[in-house]
């Protein structure tokens, strides 16, 4: 068995509206797998079929071997935690993670064994006989962890689990959830919109955009070695700088060229093909010292101080870029800078947007 | 300073004619019929007070107690009644079905209609001579039986019918109101979880619908105590005193039977036993009004 | 489970009817005949004739549709000595509703707006007996007002039930208003104070333009309210302006002879006409002021 979960040709339309067509993913054992993308992308469609909460139009889901395609959500073997929690809100805590096993008519002390256990992982032993409503927002996420938690389960779905709370118990249960992954070892398949949680808990990272995976990979590869352009674009803040030009092939190897400035590819990591190009680079892979690759001489426009680092704003043949420092900068608006780009963490993408 | 105290006098003014309705009407109109109550008044006031003696004639009077028996009868079957089938109702239009909305007008219109209208409906459909029991017994089934209102006993449940008839729909609208107000992730986790529809329904969806379970409770209750029109239209109270009920015998001590003083002293009973209802929902909102004010 | 082995689902999962389903929809239609017999068997029983109905088929269609019911019912049926049908009765009844619909609503509307953004000293207090007066049963009030009526010359009078059910619609519509106006942003009013606008040029040009709907809410459920009243109309608005729920019951409790149950029935529809005629066409609107109006319980 070397998928926990496997998707194969799936589809799913709503109506006239295809959401996702011919998607295809395999998903090992005790991985932690994270659907990244912005609203609209497919990837909750994506995440409540594999739930069995959506109807699909064409294709296969495979959980732990079985072909769960027409199963109920129940029989998947899956436990699932919601955006909004979704806790039931009359009943006490210890009622919300008993009810699924006591309808499923499991012996009282087997429900009251895997309670008791899951809320003893989940620190909330103290809290069992109160309602959801007298809890808080990072209580409430670790009750909806615990419901599925009960089920012991296979395979963990997260829909955008930490959207709803603010941001330091957002930063906080991050790494709960990292260290209960860590600790049960199970299948996690995690949808979020946010790419720093995607980049903390991931194992791989699956960028979705208009219902296609754009790249999956581990995080610190879709950072670096971005397949296409989307994926460059949509992954790091600042995001990425481009600079469109073409690339020229030269008896020495590749130039790069944009407007009436030209330059060597020596250094760059991947193929270059003759044609139109887009020459991607993060902030921090522009330097200010033993500059070796090529030079943009321009003019500082903004300066933003973040504490530990500074991204400064300057401008090069009309175009924005955007450069990141650590500490402080000796930067003001309107002062000359001279910065060379890093070309062995840039990226080349062609005509089609695909990386070379 | 001028304009400003002209601008304060203007609302003031403006809610006068009400001010004078609740002062002049309901509580004028109160005080002296709790007065009234306290006399030995029959056709005309009269000034001689007798204590509670109206009270004590009241409730030895068997048709009072009869009344307020049937309103008993009346009130539990038609509360529980519209509330069970409006949420079961409510529930099956919340499974997604077709022509939902036809379905829903065709369960609330009735609640349009008059109560003359409804009574004399169910009357015509009771008519044991003509009626549908004549006509399913015609048809052959010779021991269909639905001639509830001619029977001393069974009358009032003929009532029942009557009104559930007209107030299931409104239970319906408000249930499922609530219905779609709830999370649809709730639903989500729920199917996660392998609870089954009724289940999901009963120990989930109904412990959530306790405001508008109660105000529409509240709003049954008041419609049972006023109950008038309805017995007048279906039964005008009999056979007998079969479906005498308490608002019909205060009407006609006032305007039949000149009994002024049992009438009123009637009256505020009825009075009394709405306060009885409703005084503990209107604690208990205002309690939970405070202790959300004072979380705040 | 073992099915499984054999079929490899894949795409839709087939669509079966379940026996839940079935049972859903068994449950509604059921429930939609018990609350359409009744209208069916009042609209046919109203197109038979008396021999027809003796024979005691009281699902069957009429042989021939045959409208002489109605027009008895209209204009020739007899409540106690009076044999004009129930025309006047539905003239009374436009007479008596039209005025108190207007007047209420107006008046509901203006306490809403009062108590909503100008908070006049003492107005939650009276606000809030309005909304206790309005649990009271009428009886209470019953013989006071009908003194006090007489004394002003107004009891079995339009002008008097008019009156009467100006005063009980009051409760209903200043509620309604008032947690209408309750939503809407109180910023609008400071501004149009801040441009200098009174009281009643901010309720006349801004605040009731804004409430459309909950003017067409309120003069709804105050139009069904009034014209289905029985008891006020019984007690308040005398022998010449009875409304038709009264003169409908005058009707049907007359017999002279046999019981014509198809007069009383074309009667007895054309009471409920109007009503259900508001009903069917905004129906929207009615349960939006059902769902308003039980709120306050």
């Amino acid at each position: 068995m070397q998928t926990a979960v496997s998707i194969k040709d799936l589809k799913v339309s709503y109506g006239p509206t295809v959401v996702l067509q011919n998607l295809n993913l395999d998903i090992r054992p005790r991985e932690f797998l994270v659907l990244l993308g912005s609203s609209g992308c497919g990837k909750s469609t994506l995440l409540n079929a594999i739930a069995g909460l959506n109807d699909v139009s064409d294709g296969e889901i495979w959980i732990e071997g079985k072909n769960v395609t027409w199963a109920e959500p129940k029989d998947r073997g899956i436990g699932m935690v919601f955006q909004s929690y979704a806790l039931y809100p009359r009943m006490t805590v210890r009622k919300n993670l008993a009810f699924g096993l006591r309808v499923a008519g499991l012996p009282s002390d087997e429900v009251n064994t895997r309670v008791a256990r899951a809320a003893d992982m989940l620190h909330l032993t103290p809290l069992l006989d109160r309602k959801p409503a007298e809890l808080s927002g990072g209580q409430r996420q670790r009750v909806a962890i615990g419901r599925a938690l009960v089920r012991e389960v296979d395979v963990f779905l997260f829909d955008e689990p930490l959207s709803n709370l603010d941001a330091k118990l957002r930063n906080e249960l991050r790494v709960e959830i990292k260290k209960l992954h860590q600790d049960l070892g199970n299948t996690m398949i995690y949808v979020t919109h946010d790419q720093v949680e995607a980049m903390t808990l991931a194992d791989r990272i699956a960028i979705m955009k208009d219902g296609v995976i754009q790249q999956l990979a581990p995080p610190s590869e879709i950072y670096h070695r971005p397949a296409n352009l989307f994926v460059a674009g949509f992954i790091g803040a600042p995001s990425m700088n481009f600079i469109e030009g073409r690339v020229i092939k030269t008896d020495a190897g590749f130039d790069f060229e944009t407007g009436d400035t030209r330059f060597s590819l020596d250094g760059y990591h991947g193929a270059p093909v003759e044609g139109p190009a887009t020459l991607g680079f993060r902030p921090e892979h522009l330097c200010l010292e033993g500059i070796s690759g090529p030079e943009l001489n321009g003019t500082v426009a903004v300066v933003e101080p973040m504490g530990a680092d500074t991204v400064v704003w300057f401008d090069w043949h009309k175009q924005n870029f955007s450069l990141r420092l650590m500490g402080d900068s000796g930067f003001t608006p309107g002062a000359a800078i001279q910065v060379g780009i890093d070309l062995s963490k840039a990226s080349l993408f062609g005509a089609d947007g695909t990386a070379l | 300073m001028a304009r400003r105290q002209k601008k304060s006098f203007m609302p003031a003014l403006a809610i006068l004619p009400t001010w004078l309705t609740v002062v002049v009407v309901y509580i004028g109109a109160m005080v002296w019929t709790l007065n009234l109550s306290f006399t030995k008044s029959k056709l005309f006031p009269s000034g001689a007070y007798v204590g509670f003696d109206q009270y004590e004639r009241l409730l030895g009077s068997s048709k009072w107690i009869k009344a307020v028996s049937n309103l008993a009868t009346f009130g539990v079957l038609y509360v529980l009644g519209c509330l069970v089938i409006g949420f079961c109702l409510a529930a099956a239009l919340d499974r997604k079905v077709r022509f939902e909305n036809a379905f829903r007008t065709l369960f609330l219109y009735p609640y349009a209609m008059s109560f003359v209208v409804t009574g004399l409906v169910w009357q015509w459909l009771m008519n044991p001579v003509l009626g549908v029991q004549a006509t399913m017994q015609g048809l052959g089934w010779e021991s269909f039986s639905f001639d509830l209102l001619t029977s001393r006993d069974y009358a009032i449940y003929g009532v029942v019918i009557a009104g559930l008839w007209q107030g299931s729909g409104l239970v319906m609208v408000m249930m499922l109101a609530g219905m779609r107000g709830i999370d649809v992730e709730q639903w989500r986790a729920a199917r996660v979880d392998g609870i089954p529809a009724w289940r999901v329904y009963v120990s989930i969806i109904l412990p959530q619908l306790g405001p508008p379970l109660a105000a529409v409770a509240t709003l049954l209750t008041m419609g049972v105590i006023k109950t008038y029109d309805l017995v007048i239209a279906i039964t005008n109270g009999g056979p007998g005193t079969a479906t005498e009920v308490p608002a019909k015998f205060i009407m006609d001590n006032l305007f039949q039977r000149q009994n002024l003083g049992l009438a009123t002293a009637a009256a505020i009973m009825l009075l009394m036993s709405v306060v009885i209802i409703v005084a503990p929902f209107r604690y208990a909102s205002y309690i939970r009004a405070k202790r959300k004010a004072g979380v705040l | 489970m073992t099915r499984s082995a054999e079929i490899n689902p894949r795409g839709a999962k087939p669509t079966r009817i379940t026996a839940g389903r079935i049972g859903l929809y068994a449950f509604l239609i059921s429930a939609a005949l018990f609350f359409t017999v009744p209208l069916y068997v009042m609209i046919v029983t109203s197109l038979k004739t008396m021999p027809e109905i003796r024979a005691a088929r009281i699902f069957a269609l009429p042989d021939h549709l045959d409208f002489s019911a109605w027009k008895v019912a209209w204009a020739g049926a007899c409540a106690g000595a009076e044999c004009a049908g129930i025309r006047a009765g539905f003239l009374n009844s436009v007479l008596i509703t039209l005025p108190s619909v207007v007047i209420s609503v107006l008046f509901g509307a203006i306490n809403g707006y009062a108590l909503s953004f100008w908070r006049p000293r003492g107005g939650n207090l009276m606000f809030g007996l309005l909304m206790a007066g309005a649990l009271v049963p009428y009886q209470v009030f019953l013989y006071p007002l009908v003194r006090g009526f007489a004394a002003l010359g107004l009891y079995n009078s339009l002008i008097g039930i008019v009156i009467v059910h100006v005063l009980f619609g009051l409760p209903l519509v200043t509620l309604l208003f008032r947690n209408y106006f309750v939503t809407i942003p109180e910023e609008l009013f400071k501004a149009s104070r801040l441009d200098g606008a009174g009281f009643w040029r901010i309720f006349l040009e801004i605040m009731l333009p804004m409430s459309v709907p909950m003017l067409v809410v309120a003069a709804m459920m105050q139009f069904t309210g009034i014209w289905n009243d029985f008891l006020l109309g019984l007690v308040f608005a005398g022998r010449d302006n009875l409304p038709m729920t009264v003169q409908l019951n005058n009707i049907v409790n007359t017999t002279t002879g046999e019981r014509l149950y198809n007069v009383n029935m074309a009667a007895t529809i054309l009471t409920a006409l109007v009503p259900l005629a508001i009903y069917f066409f905004s129906g929207r609107w009615f349960v939006r002021g059902i769902a308003a109006g039980a709120v306050k319980g």
